[in-house]
């Protein structure tokens, strides 16, 4: 690992050296306050790595919400589709909860059964973080996921008149070695800098989630009156699962076509939909509300710590954003725990 | 679940109705411009009063589309009729499947509205209560929408000339209101928005164009009717603008949905 800083006035033409490496994606605003991933080719000023998050999260990039695995003319034989094949691609101001999130994807995807459609376009994603203060719905450090050991291929920190930069991988050396112009030597003044602000951040965290043997409250609290009054909240709209940068969960259809030829298509779903737990015979495993909701904060800290022994939620706050019921997670938590 | 079609002795024999209604689903039918013709030529429309004189009222049906309300007694009486000589039925539209915009007005009394009307220019039909087609006969397929989907449409012909029904979205309006990014029209413009309760299949058109989703496909199968509402009032909107707003389409078949908790909208 090697550090190194830029000027700041040298971001943009950091961003455009970029682009050799594939078509980069940065954060930009949509409406007002609001953000969303987008190619910046062609106007790099757009890019705000400062946004603290995107509505959508980099998973797009990877498996798109919808897109063709086969398909085929009328009457003819199924070819397999391109359609989800990115090619090279630039995440530009990952944060590090993003960066958790995609190690959690890649365990998800990449483990035990490979998938072809992440993997093609994981090979290629090119992840250059950004550092970020977080808000009073950021709550990663509480899950160890407010800075990033790895997972990158450049990490960026805004410090005192300088940006630091950290070499994570070997094409993060090649993009530097590429562009020799744009930096320095890091400094100690930085390295001080850097530091202060570490410990500064780590202050500016206001919300706090007790993870401390919460899989086994949460075995212990299955039958917890909250999980009802929950399901009475809930709308099952599922923008909790749509906006959460781990929720990974498809379905998979076979579609004649408007052509009248034939599709197979994957879509992202979400387990609080009746219809994603409904199997042959119109049997449902949640068959309510309740049920469903519990079921996806207990796949979030329970089974997926007995699985791969981390939680698979990375404190982004996205969720707490997005609830138009205003369900908001950690007050769920605290409330199972009887703390809150 | 297949459709019984009859396959290598001829065209299937197509019938398109409208009851009481604006006729827009046949209008989308039409609109369907680059895949008329192939359409034409894949089946026999044989009997279509929107587009010819020339139709045949009484042979068997193999798909018949029905749109629109029954909400005279000659709507029901055609509607049997129809029911009677098709194999396979598909309503059409969300008047057909849920009682739509005809359905909204359904509480003021009848012998008011009798009373109310002007005797000296107006003649009392034989109307009775706006209810969905679905309400009367049995369908075996429901293609929502005001209008439908032209999309929808055809690959729900295409899948039935396969053999096959199609397998139509039950997920929500907000599913593909999110992954379109849009600002949500609840949490960002304080709005009645009714994408949650509503099925989705529409790529959420209205919430992309900035207007709050009226819920014009029908509810999703399980609407959450009373927290939608209690989160609206929560928000500060007055009483007044949310039951207007969700009167439009499909407020009497989320009542009866979501506050009784019944599976499918059969009375």
């Amino acid at each position: 690992m090697q550090t190194l800083r830029m000027k700041p006035d040298l971001m943009a033409e950091f961003l455009e050296a970029l682009a050799a490496w594939g078509r980069v994606w940065a954060p930009v605003e949509r409406e007002d306050g609001l953000f969303s991933l987008a190619v910046i080719d062609g106007d790099v000023t757009r890019a705000r790595p400062d946004a603290l998050r995107t509505a959508v999260p980099f998973k797009k990039l990877l498996l798109k919400p919808r897109f063709t695995m086969l398909q085929s003319a009328a009457g003819g034989t199924p070819v397999e589709s391109a359609d989800n094949d990115a090619g090279a691609q630039v995440l530009f101001g990952a944060h590090a909860c993003d960066i958790h999130a995609l190690k959690i994807l890649d365990l998800l995807f990449l483990a035990d059964y490979p998938d072809p459609y992440y993997r093609r376009n994981r090979e290629r994603l090119v992840v250059v973080g950004y550092g970020c203060w977080p808000d009073d719905r950021c709550f990663c450090d509480s899950l160890n996921t407010s800075t990033a050991d790895d997972g990158f291929d450049l990490f960026l920190t805004p410090i005192e008149d300088g940006i630091q930069v950290v070499v994570g991988s070997s094409v993060g050396d090649d993009i530097v070695r590429a562009n020799r112009h744009l930096f320095e030597p890091a400094t100690r003044r930085d390295a001080r800098h850097y530091l202060e602000r570490l410990s500064t951040r780590k202050e500016a965290f206001k919300l706090k989630l007790d993870v401390t043997a919460l899989p086994f409250v949460l075995e212990l609290k299955k039958d917890d009156p909250v999980w009802d009054e929950l399901g009475r909240k809930c709308l099952c709209c599922g923008s909790c699962s749509m906006v959460c940068p781990t929720c990974s969960c498809f379905n998979v259809a076979d579609e004649v076509t408007a052509d009248s030829g034939a599709a197979r298509v994957r879509t992202w779903d979400s387990c609080l939909f009746r219809d994603y737990a409904t199997v042959a015979g119109g049997h449902s495993f949640r068959g309510d509300r309740g049920d469903r909701v519990r079921n996806r904060y207990y796949h979030k800290q329970e089974a997926f710590v007995r699985e791969f022994g981390m939680p698979s939620c990375v404190g982004c706050g996205r969720c707490i954003d997005n609830c138009p019921t205003g369900i908001h997670v950690v007050e769920v938590f605290q409330h199972v725990r009887g703390t809150g | 679940m297949t459709a019984h079609l009859p396959r290598g002795n001829g065209k299937p024999r197509v019938g398109i109705f409208g009851l009481t209604g604006c006729a827009g689903d046949q209008l989308q039918i039409l609109n369907c411009e680059d895949q008329l013709l192939r359409l034409a030529d894949a089946v026999a429309i044989v009997d279509w009063e929107m587009t010819t004189s020339d139709n045949d009222r009484n042979c068997r049906l193999d798909i018949a589309f029905v749109e629109g309300v029954v909400a005279t007694v000659h709507d029901l009486e055609r509607l049997k009729k129809i029911r009677a000589r098709t194999s396979f039925l598909v309503a059409i539209g969300t008047c057909a499947v849920w009682g739509g915009l005809p359905a909204m007005r359904n509480l003021i009394p009848r012998d008011l509205l009798d009373r109310e009307r002007d005797a000296a220019t107006a003649r009392f039909l034989d109307t009775a209560e706006a209810l969905p087609a679905t309400h009367f006969v049995p369908f075996d397929l429901e293609l929502p929408g005001c209008p439908i989907e032209r999309e929808e449409f055809l690959t729900t012909v295409n899948s039935l000339l396969f053999g096959t029904v199609p397998e139509l979205p039950a997920i929500p309006v907000c599913l593909e209101c999110k992954t379109a990014e849009n600002g949500c029209r609840v949490i960002h413009h304080q709005e009645v928005c009714c994408g949650a309760m509503t099925r989705g299949g529409c790529g959420a058109r209205c919430p992309s164009h900035g207007v709050a989703c009226a819920g014009c496909r029908g509810p999703v199968e399980e609407p959450n009717y009373d927290a939608n509402i209690t989160m609206f009032a929560g928000r500060g909107i007055s009483w007044v603008e949310i039951s207007a707003r969700m009167k439009h389409f499909s407020a009497p078949a989320w009542m009866r949905v979501g506050l009784e908790g019944v599976k499918g909208h059969e009375s």
